[in-house]
């Protein structure tokens, strides 16, 4: 307690030597929550429709090894996994990449998603409006990131320039590859993949990939049917995210990018326990020579560090904010509250080290004598 | 500048501990510099250094190939305005396949004729010619590809000899090869069980004798079915570049003001703790130049010392990385990533200046703080 009343004392007496100490730590945190925010946000961006679905396994043929885009499984083709006692339902979702433009605006990329009326396959929420029904044609269920957010329920909606269908329902979170999808019936997507793809006919079924509830365990019954059938590659849900293309390695990367931001944070960390010990090395030596324990004057100098961290992790966690408000379109950052608190707790829990572990060596080498000795220059 | 020096060789533990925090920050910035080009070459590449003047694009497909399809229309189109260029079709398809026995791979897989505007350039090895065979990018070599090696399609079962090597030249961030556009029909259309004559061309690749803009704003003419532009343009406008310039540059902004923001609070802290020191040594005489040379050295001696131990960093992390990971030592990139650090800490030395100029001898004689 006295370490903490004197590091507070010390931070009311003088909060303007404070002031450059917390903005360094403010822009070194801004910057491990820019990156951690930032990769969170590719691979949310990336993998939208997986997580959107109500499945928690993914079935692509061999060849396309988990990727949606590449799939080729026909919808009939589920039937034969229905039959098994470890899957409760099943549903098909084929994807197109194509363009779409709103109420004859400027067209913007976005992938079409055909989907089967089954629970597996169809998105979990609405946000607003609903999905297309069974044998419904004409209609669609977009994402609301469609056309900057502007697309409402019963705007018209242009695909591949040719496709004209009806807004009924609008999506959240359900990107794909960093674009908006388009939620299709079965008719609507096989005529839209035949305008698209002219080397494809009219698809009786949907094509891609085929999605399950199970009744065990997902990594179980993907294992089972996968040594059941050699022609499917099967994985959970979160497998399939994985697989998106570039996932794992941003992944990879900007973890490694956060790691050393992280890094840069203790060494600064040190770095401010160091001078804070050396700034004031007489006034530490004088309370020394009074009898404050060398314990005492270290838990000062943590708190005060943890006190700056606390400060620097608000001010920079509103700057993400803003930061991530003002960024161009293009870059896909997203602030949530788990972010924060991750970088958040492992900063502060590795700053405190930092402090403590940089401040000892030298706050415990302090001699009482020196308090009363001639100050050396 | 000996007295920043010899401040340096008496107390250097701080100066240690400030170059590893700049040393870990100049990393960073050659490390994310490095990864957002990379990345985008590996986005990029084959459409990047493409030899045509244009390539030319399905206008719906909005710049995305995947979703391009150069239908009759538009094959039309542009012979009409093309009239006297030299065309080529271009096919692009992702397909699974494996190098060797080698695992499952992601393949975006080119059809381009050796002797057209679309031909691409080998480093080693030549351009496919028989419908048997293809190059790969360089950078799949780690993936097990050798010259002579056998890459196999596993959506239709096709075996491929790889017979030369391109640079650069990836796309979407997978391995990419390139058949001839014959042979890259005969896949695709065995992969979507189609016929030959309906598999379309993902884009065509045109070549000009000069007039190359006139050529474009011809093909891009209103109501027009394509998009035509030249590959460095198409690369930038492909899916995610703009994004990874954007995110990668915003970052290395915040991070060279992180630079700055530790340089300064080091530079501060140094004059406060040295306060009385630098008083008396202006009332012995000493210049208020002299001292400001010695500060901005031992910022300028520690950055560069920084800036090594980022090379050491960057080269240990480029060696260890996985593969999949687009980290490569670039001596280039680690210069200006240092160069940028080490003006960030001049800029950050003038806030300890305003702070040193306002010591006055007279404060040699004050009280003990």
């Amino acid at each position: 307690m006295t370490g903490a009343r004197l590091a507070l004392a010390e931070l009311r007496a003088r909060p303007g030597r404070a002031t450059l100490t917390s903005v360094g730590l403010a822009l070194v945190l801004l910057l491990a929550l820019s990156v951690t925010a930032l990769a969170d946000g590719l691979v949310r961006g990336s993998t939208g429709v997986l997580r959107a679905l109500d499945a928690d396994v993914v079935v692509t043929d061999e060849a396309a090894n988990h990727q949606l885009l590449r799939s080729r499984l026909v919808g009939a083709e589920r039937t034969a996994l229905l039959m098994r006692p470890d899957v409760a339902t099943a549903g098909q979702i084929g994807l197109v990449p194509t363009s779409a433009s709103v109420g004859g605006g400027a067209p913007e990329r976005v992938t079409a998603v055909g989907f089967s009326p089954d629970a597996p396959a169809m998105p979990r929420d609405t946000v607003d409006g609903r999905l297309p029904r069974p044998g419904e044609p004409g209609s669609a269920a977009v994402d609301v990131a469609l056309a900057g957010g502007d697309v409402v329920v019963g705007d018209t909606l242009s695909l591949a320039g040719e496709r004209e269908v009806e807004v009924v329902g609008l999506v959240d979170d359900a990107s794909f590859l960093q674009q908006p999808t388009v939620w299709l019936g079965q008719h609507d997507w096989a005529r839209l993949r035949q305008a698209v793809q002219r080397d494809a006919d009219y698809a009786e079924q949907l094509v891609g990939a085929t999605v399950l509830q199970s009744t065990e365990h997902p990594e179980a019954v993907a294992t089972a049917i996968t040594e059941e059938h050699d022609e499917l590659a099967v994985t959970t849900r979160e497998g399939a995210v994985a697989a998106v293309p570039g996932v794992s390695a941003q992944q990879v990367t900007l973890g490694a990018v956060v790691a050393v931001t992280l890094a840069v944070a203790v060494g600064l960390a040190a770095l401010i326990g160091v001078l804070q010990v050396l700034e004031r090395r007489a006034l530490l030596t004088a309370l020394r020579a009074v009898g404050a324990p060398a314990r005492t004057l270290l838990a000062s100098v943590a708190v005060r560090g943890v006190l700056l961290w606390v400060g620097a992790l608000i001010v920079s966690t509103a700057a993400t904010v803003i930061l991530a408000a003002v960024a161009p379109p293009s870059v896909p950052m997203e602030v949530r509250p788990v972010i924060v608190a991750s970088v958040g707790g492992i900063s502060l829990v590795a700053a405190t080290l930092g402090v403590t572990a940089a401040a000892w060596p030298i706050l415990s080498r302090l001699d009482p004598q020196d308090a009363v000795a001639e100050e050396p220059l | 500048m000996f007295l920043g020096l010899a401040e340096l060789r008496h107390a250097p533990g701080r100066f240690v501990v400030l170059g590893v925090v700049l040393g870990l920050l100049v990393a960073l910035m050659t490390a994310l510099a490095t990864i957002a080009d990379r990345h985008v070459t590996d986005l990029t590449g084959k459409v990047a250094t493409s030899p045509a003047d244009l390539l030319v694009l399905d206008a719906a497909a909005q710049g995305a190939l995947q979703a391009s399809r150069i239908d009759d229309e538009a094959a039309a189109h542009v012979r009409q305005h093309a009239a006297g260029a030299e065309l080529a079709p271009v096919g692009e398809q992702r397909m699974g396949a494996r190098v060797a026995d080698g695992e499952l791979l992601d393949l975006s897989l080119w059809g381009l004729d050796p002797d057209s505007p679309a031909a691409p350039e080998v480093i080693a090895g030549r351009l496919p010619r028989q419908p048997g065979e293809a190059v790969l990018d360089v950078a799949d070599r780690a993936q097990g590809a050798a010259l002579g090696e056998r890459l196999t399609l596993v959506d239709t079962g096709t075996v491929l000899e790889i017979v030369g090597f391109t640079a650069e030249a990836r796309f979407g961030a997978i391995p990419t090869a390139a058949v001839t556009y014959d042979a890259w029909t005969e896949i695709a259309a065995e992969a979507a069980d189609a016929d030959p004559d309906e598999v379309e061309p993902t884009a065509m690749a045109v070549r000009a004798d000069g007039g190359v803009e006139e050529l474009a704003a011809a093909l891009n003419g209103s109501s027009s079915p394509v998009q035509a532009a030249p590959p460095s343009s198409l690369a930038s406008q492909l899916p995610g570049v703009a994004g990874v310039r954007a995110s990668f540059g915003l970052l290395l902004g915040v991070a060279w003001m992180a630079v700055a923001a530790v340089a300064a609070t080091f530079a501060v802290a140094g004059v406060a703790h040295r306060q009385r020191t630098i008083a008396l040594l202006r009332a012995v005489g000493a210049p208020r130049r002299r001292l400001l040379a010695a500060l901005t050295v031992q910022l300028l001696v520690v950055t560069a010392v920084g800036a090594v131990l980022a090379a050491l960093l960057v080269v240990l992390a480029a060696w260890l990385a996985p593969a999949d990971v687009p980290l490569r030592w670039e001596p280039g990139t680690w210069a200006a990533s240092a160069a940028v650090a080490l003006a960030a800490t001049l800029m950050a030395s003038a806030v300890a200046v305003v702070r040193l100029a306002r010591v006055a001898p007279v404060d040699a004689l004050g009280a003990r703080r």
